[in-house]
């Protein structure tokens, strides 16, 4: 049986995603990584698996994959405000802070009371330690 | 006094070896009172002042002032009280930096539900 054949529901499909962010914060990141891999390929058209690849990525200090990964999504939604913020993120992970931040405001300023503006002011709040973290060595190496 | 010899045949520098029927004499300690109170006032001045309650509570309690040990005493009180500074802040500085973490943590779930929930729109 071809996965193109599998036509799951919405709400199967959101099980799905909600599956592989349970495996990512479990620290199970190969299997995070499977399960938005066969997202994608459920959903080609949706920024969603992409990023949250992305934040895969991220995860395993694999700072500019998450980046391109983002930037992939905002090539198929420009709009995406989730693709934004965690674009963002990986920019601060690789210490391009001015870049980082003057992203993250424009997502807080588009869309104030988003979820995606509350993860934004948060990662602003939080970009001291961010940076601090990124520039310990084995964050280095990781990278 | 009659000059009995049984009496008198004890020297007079003798007189201090000789059993007493009085309690032996003990080197003056501080009362109950002394104690209790000492005790009270202590921990009652380290917590407006850390580190002054003890000085002031042990000259309560001894009943008097020995200097040099009070000043080695205060330069410990005043090496802890900076030590104590130091670990407030510490503690501190964790604090909001937890807080910062948990914050952009709950954040990140919300925006990542909300996002599985119109990955259609």
């Amino acid at each position: 049986m071809r996965l193109s054949h599998v036509k799951p529901s919405d709400e199967e499909l959101r099980v799905i995603l909600e599956s592989g962010f349970v495996l990512r914060e479990a620290g199970r990141l190969d299997d995070a990584d499977a399960v938005f891999r066969g997202a994608l390929e459920l959903l080609p058209d949706s920024d969603v698996p992409r990023v949250a690849l992305g934040t895969v990525e991220l995860q395993r200090g694999r700072f500019t994959e998450a980046q391109a990964l983002c930037e992939e999504a905002l090539r198929l939604r420009p709009a995406s405000l989730y693709a934004r913020v965690h674009r963002a993120e990986s920019l601060l992970f690789q210490r391009r802070r001015d870049e980082a931040e003057g992203e993250l405001r424009e997502v807080v300023a588009q869309e104030p009371d988003s979820p995606h503006a509350r993860t934004a002011r948060a990662l602003l709040e939080a970009a001291d330690l961010i940076c601090a973290a990124a520039a310990q060595p084995d964050a280095a190496a990781a990278e | 006094m009659p000059n009995d010899a049984i009496i008198n045949q004890v020297p007079a520098d003798q007189s201090a070896t000789l059993p007493s029927a009085l309690p032996p004499e003990q080197p003056k300690q501080p009362g109950r009172f002394s104690k209790i109170f000492g005790g009270i006032a202590a921990g009652a001045l380290n917590i407006v002042a850390p580190g002054m309650g003890s000085v002031i509570g042990g000259f309560i309690n001894r009943g008097g002032v020995d200097t040099t040990n009070m000043n080695e005493m205060l330069r410990q009180q005043q090496m802890m009280s900076m030590q104590m500074l130091a670990v407030q802040n510490r503690v501190q500085t964790q604090t909001q930096e937890f807080t910062t973490v948990s914050n952009l943590l709950k954040a990140r779930h919300d925006g990542e539900m909300s996002a599985v929930h119109n990955f259609k729109s």
